[in-house]
């Protein structure tokens, strides 16, 4: 599932366990989510679906909710 | 213990998120050795970390890696308060990249001789001041010639990079040994462009490389580090049947082999022979593991007309019908040399797994299926690297460097005004215009160090601070290679008869300048005249990230009252007196 494979990728990078991945998990409660984090993140996702980010979406996946919504979208648009 | 090329494999086929997990834990052999590197660097190389830490680990060793300051390389070197100075790095890597286009690089490509004495006095200031092995890399010429076939003709960006890589090879060859080539250029030949860079990450977060240039990159910095502690490999053992020739001697007989320095498949094994023979010359011990009759083999080695490898570059042979592994063993034992510095190649899948099986320590390498990459494969895995310097030398000169750092106090300070004042800087300061309110919000939403407060605001709530109790300034840089751009907002808020400072931030591409310390007296003394106050109070809220400005305040002549609350009483204040920026106030008369 889409949800487990973003909160697997989010959990090994940032050093958080999965459980307490939720709609709140943003940069602002993610202490190692700051801009190379974000960077780290963003590959990671571009590998683990194989797609490619435009500029927008790297901006805007600022958070876990934002992050599936963007991976949806870019998956059903392939 | 694996080579390079599968090293590579496994982190362009590994998920960064899975590199970065599994590098948390260093996991490595037993009884790692440790190796500390610090990263000088003008842009965004921190993706490299995990790369790094997953070679050094699979090296056995155990790294501490430090990151400098994002583009002030000159200011940290000669700061001998900078985190460079914190402790003894074994390798200090200076990461310069610079932008085809950009106009700051233009300017020095012009002059070449100019930056290139720029950078001969900054490499030579860091070897003054650390006895690191120092690494720095070529620039990567540029993707395209733009005078198109006029290129060769005029004086071309290739040009001129070419003859700055020109000094950089220059440069390491004459150190000695102190200073070692990180070849970028040879990178991006390899991968080209399309594996090497990601111009997206390069326009949004000035870090532009992608997995397979940063795994070469993490390659050759772990060679330097294994040759460092002695991990290089030292000796190269060889079958022969389908190794050394092409053929099997005791079937084809001295004229079946396939041997030849002019037609192929001979001429591929001549031409592997002779890297070998480099090898050797190089100091590379050799020996002979073949199943085969000893004759047979030394009639090929002693009469074969095209053999390059003779009777007196083999250092020692178990050539015989016995198991494979314990000839290796035997022949380790009799060189007297560790496994873990050999490396042992053969042509057949089925001898090449059971030996790695049996010996996990020993470098096994099997001759390519497709055997026109088999001449250049020693080269391409870089094993034998050895340094002019050693370990040793190493930390004699870290101990000479601590002496003679103390002497070099006073003449410190001097360098760093002189410096600082050669980058012409002007600090544009100007009350909010209604242009740049998308920036200034963007700016407090996105700046975590070097900020005093952390308040988010949106372009509305901007707009809204903008009233008559309060003044938002903003921050406006440039200097000899260029502008910076709007990278400082200060938000002062009137309280009675008191200034409060509800925001004070800054971009950390323009720190280490001072800057911050004339943006905030232009700001106050333009506040004292027109709100006839001399007040202030300021707080810096800490937060896991802005450890950075904790001191700002207190150097800027604040007292700490509680907890986060400081005061500033500018009654008969003279400012910072900062001597190197031209401040340019903007539009204050209109406020």
């Amino acid at each position: 599932m889409v949800e487990t494979r973003i909160k697997n990728i989010l959990s090994k990078l940032f050093s958080i366990p999965m459980e307490t991945i939720n709609e709140e998990t943003s940069p602002d409660n993610v202490v190692k989510w700051d801009s190379v984090g974000h960077m780290n993140l963003v590959v990671s996702l571009e590998e683990e679906f194989n797609i490619r980010f435009n500029e927008t979406q790297i901006i805007e996946m600022l958070s876990y909710p934002l992050i599936v919504l963007t991976i949806k979208d870019a998956l059903s648009t392939t | 213990m694996k080579t390079y090329g599968q090293l590579h494999h496994t982190v362009i086929t590994t998920n960064t998120a899975e590199l970065i997990a599994h590098t948390e834990t260093g996991r490595t052999g037993s009884t790692p050795k440790s190796i500390s590197v610090y990263f000088l660097m003008n842009f965004t190389i921190n993706p490299i970390e995990p790369i790094l830490k997953f070679y050094l680990h699979e090296s056995n060793m155990l790294p501490t890696i430090r990151f400098g300051s994002f583009d002030t390389v000159m200011q940290e070197v000669l700061d001998d308060d900078s985190s460079l100075y914190q402790q003894k790095y074994d390798i200090i890597v200076c990461a310069l990249l610079h932008d085809p286009l950009d106009t700051a690089f233009l300017k020095k490509l012009v002059n070449p001789s100019l930056f290139i004495s720029e950078l001969k006095s900054l490499f030579e200031l860091i070897q003054t001041k650390t006895g690191a092995l120092l690494l720095i890399n070529t620039i990567i010429p540029p993707f395209f010639a733009e005078f198109g076939i006029s290129t060769s003709a005029k004086h071309s960006r290739a040009q001129n990079i070419g003859e700055i890589n020109r000094f950089i090879y220059d440069f390491v060859k004459q150190s000695k040994g102190q200073c070692l080539l990180m070849d970028w250029a040879r990178y991006s030949q390899i991968l080209g462009e399309q594996n090497s860079i990601d111009a997206r990450y390069w326009y949004m977060y000035k870090a532009p490389f992608k997995k397979a240039f940063l795994s070469y990159y993490a390659a050759d910095i772990t060679r330097v580090a294994r040759a460092l502690h002695a991990y290089s490999k030292k000796c190269l053992i060889l079958d022969c049947d389908n190794t050394l020739w092409g053929g099997i001697i005791g079937e084809d007989g001295i004229s079946g082999i396939k041997l030849d320095n002019h037609d192929s498949p001979g001429k591929i094994f001549y031409d592997f022979q002779s890297t070998v023979l480099e090898l050797v010359e190089r100091g590379v011990i050799l020996a002979l593991c073949s199943k085969n009759n000893e004759a047979d083999v030394w009639e090929v080695i002693e009469n074969h007309p095209h053999c390059l490898l003779r009777r007196e570059h083999i250092a020692a042979h178990r050539i015989n019908w016995q198991d494979k592994s314990n000839n290796i063993i035997d022949l380790v034992n009799e060189l007297n040399i560790g496994i873990d510095a050999c490396v042992f190649i053969d042509d057949s899948p089925t001898e090449c797994e059971l030996i790695r099986l049996a010996i996990p320590q020993l470098t096994v390498i099997q001759v390519p299926q497709q055997l026109y990459e088999y001449p250049t494969l020693l080269f391409k895995e870089g094993l034998f690297d050895t340094l002019i310097i050693n370990a040793e030398d190493v930390k004699r000169n870290q101990k000479y460097q601590q002496e003679s750092q103390r002497k070099e106090a006073q003449k410190h300070a001097r360098n760093m005004t002189e410096y600082l004042t050669s980058l012409q800087l002007v600090a544009t300061i100007q009350l909010l215009q209604p242009n740049n309110v998308p920036r200034v919000a963007q700016l407090t939403q996105k700046t975590n160090q070097f900020n005093l407060s952390t308040r988010r605001y949106t372009q509305q709530q901007i707009e809204l601070l903008n009233c008559k109790d309060s003044a938002i300034f903003t921050l406006t840089v440039s200097d000899k290679f260029g502008d910076y751009g709007l990278t400082g907002v200060l938000i002062i808020k009137r309280k009675g008869k008191r200034g409060h400072i509800d925001s004070f931030l800054m971009s950390c591409r323009i720190l280490s300048r001072h800057l911050e310390f004339v943006f905030l007296e232009e700001c106050l003394n333009y506040l004292r005249a027109r709100w006839r106050i001399d007040n202030w109070e300021a707080e810096y809220i800490p937060t896991e990230k802005n450890g950075q400005i904790q001191d700002f305040l207190a150097k800027a002549g604040f007292t700490k009252i509680t907890g986060t609350n400081y005061t500033l009483d500018t009654e008969n204040w003279c400012g910072f007196r900062v001597n190197h920026i031209k401040a340019l106030l903007e539009g204050f008369e209109h406020g």
